[in-house]
């Protein structure tokens, strides 16, 4: 469990992350969402133990990070971006190092090193330099040390930057099994789909504040409402005319295609329909218009930008 | 697993990180070149101009406290490569995320990169140098007083950890190795000069004087690193490599 209270961390007069809370559960994925210099790195490094904390208090596994930041960062792994690798160690030599960073005895170190191999798939190269591996391996390398200690929390800032689409499937598949691991994670991405595919929760983070935070599938509506789409037969002259009095916004009409978001579906569509029906129209199909997450966090970060 | 985890003590940490920097520091050619260079090249090399001195016991001294000093130059180097070659390449995130403690990486990084490499070459150095010489007209435990060679032999350790210090108190802020570098000659060169100054004083004047200077040194060496692991923290490395 990872719980943060309140965090606010100052740089000089600047307040880079400006009061958030979030809950974590076992098995849960939280991904934090933002445009660059938002407070997602800050909010991690805090959480983690690494810098101190302004204000607010944080907990990885009931350890409070503030009072304890060594025996918090025992219970976190940590993969910020690039996996920033010893090169010319072999990756028995860098995994042991870090069991041993970790309080494990040279023996057992040396054990796990062996295991992480085999669990991120690179057990043939326990033996090899880092300095040969691809950009996918060390980033898997990056991911064994990170589980080194076999933490309860990760943090993990976009683990998948600069990884080839197969690479970053694998990887996204190996997050997905921490989750039955009963780990909290924090996830960083700037990868939309990686975040609708992964998280439980979702977090979007402007100038340090929290402005949005729900599943992904509440984030995905909007708070103008649901987007509708029907299509005709054919153009209708006059479509104006169809949506007076009604509780409609944003309606666009192309080509035989109306849409239009409402909060009242089940008011206001039948009555759409009713009065294309009544003006000669010949309606085709009614969906609901799936917005994807990328949509919704554009949408969510421009209402934010211009509410100042 | 999570029950063998565990935030070692001090010491013990910084035996973890002292370890992998020697790891580091002989899987490195260029210093393992610089080693042989300063451990057993330049000791005979100045050890064979030496002996044209027809044993002037100053000539030797002299010589001798370039033999002990020069591989702290290489420690200064490797140092640097320690901490600001790590934060140069983003290496020392992962370590900071460790329970590791900063005295134990700084104290780890500073001995293991710089300070034991430094001495086992300075050590080796003065073995092949007295060896070169021994029996001949300059062999300095006949051409100079046994607690002169002591005396000089302490005031170059000192002076080696201080170069070796002082230079990673200027040069840590550096962005760059290359930079920090540069401004690392500033601290080599006077503390050369100074230390051959200071043997030739000890040779021709007071001892006391030289140990005076060298007690000075030790008090400046306590600060410098009080100070520099104090100044530097997780935070500075870590926005440095963000």
């Amino acid at each position: 469990m990872i719980r943060l209270e309140n965090l606010v961390r100052t740089f000089g007069t600047a307040r880079a992350v400006d009061g958030i809370s979030l809950d974590v559960p076992d098995g849960s994925i939280v991904a934090l969402l933002g445009p660059n210099g938002a407070g997602k790195t800050t909010t991690v490094r805090m959480a983690a133990g690494l810098i101190g904390i302004t204000e607010g208090r944080a907990w990885i596994d009931d350890i409070d990070v503030v009072e304890q930041p060594a025996h918090a960062r025992a219970r976190a792994g940590l993969l910020m971006g690039e996996a920033n690798l010893y090169d010319t160690m072999t990756l028995q030599g860098y995994l042991s190092f870090f069991g041993e960073a970790y309080g494990l005895t040279p023996a057992t170190a040396r054990k796990r090193a062996g295991e992480l191999a085999a669990e991120v798939g690179l057990a043939d190269r326990l033996t090899r330099k880092i300095e040969s591996f691809s950009k996918g391996m060390r980033q898997r390398v990056g991911l064994a040390r990170a589980l080194v200690n076999d933490p309860p929390a990760l943090f993990l800032d976009e683990p998948t930057s600069g990884l080839d689409v197969e690479a970053a499937i694998e990887f996204r598949d190996r997050i997905k099994e921490f989750r039955h691991e009963r780990r909290s994670i924090v996830l960083c991405t700037h990868v939309l789909a990686e975040a609708e595919e992964l998280a439980d929760d979702v977090v979007v983070i402007q100038r340090g504040r929290i402005v949005a935070h729900g599943t992904p599938t509440q984030l995905k509506r909007s708070s103008q409402g649901d987007q509708y789409r029907i299509r005709l037969a054919r153009s209708l002259k006059k479509y104006e005319t169809v949506f007076k009095d009604l509780a409609v916004d944003d309606i666009v009409f192309n080509d035989g295609v109306i849409e239009f978001r409402t909060k009242d579906p089940a008011g206001t569509n039948p009555e759409i329909v009713r009065r294309l029906v009544a003006a000669g129209a010949d309606v085709i199909a009614v969906d609901e218009v799936d917005r994807t997450l990328q949509e919704a966090y554009v949408d969510i970060v421009r209402s934010a930008r211009d509410a100042g | 697993m999570r029950d063998e985890i565990r935030s070692l003590p001090t010491v013990p940490g910084m035996f973890v990180i002292m370890r992998r920097e020697l790891r580091a520091l002989l899987q490195d050619r260029r210093s393992v070149t610089m080693m042989v260079i300063f451990g057993f090249l330049l000791p005979v090399l100045v050890a064979n101009g030496a002996i044209g001195s027809k044993g002037k016991p100053s000539i030797v001294l002299g010589i001798l406290t370039e033999v002990l000093v020069f591989p702290y130059i290489a420690g200064l180097q490797a140092a640097l490569t320690a901490f600001v070659g790590e934060r140069e390449h983003g290496t020392l995130g992962p370590l900071l995320a460790t329970p590791l403690s900063n005295v134990s990486i700084f104290a780890g990084k500073l001995l293991g990169a710089a300070y034991v490499p430094s001495l086992a070459t300075s050590a080796v150095g003065f073995i092949a140098f007295m060896a070169f010489l021994h029996g001949k007209a300059s062999d300095p435990l006949t051409v100079v007083a046994h607690a002169t060679l002591i005396e000089t032999i302490v005031l170059s350790l000192i002076a080696g950890f201080a170069m070796v210090v002082f230079g990673l108190l200027l040069g840590s802020k550096s962005k760059s190795v290359r930079g920090a570098q540069a401004i690392t000659a500033v601290v080599v060169f006077p503390v050369i000069f100074g230390v051959q100054v200071l043997a030739q004083v000890v040779l021709n004047y007071s001892a006391w004087l030289a140990w005076g200077v060298m007690l000075l040194l030790i008090v400046a060496i306590a600060a410098s690193l009080w100070f520099s692991a104090h100044i530097w923290n997780r935070e500075e490395a870590l926005v440095s490599t963000s």
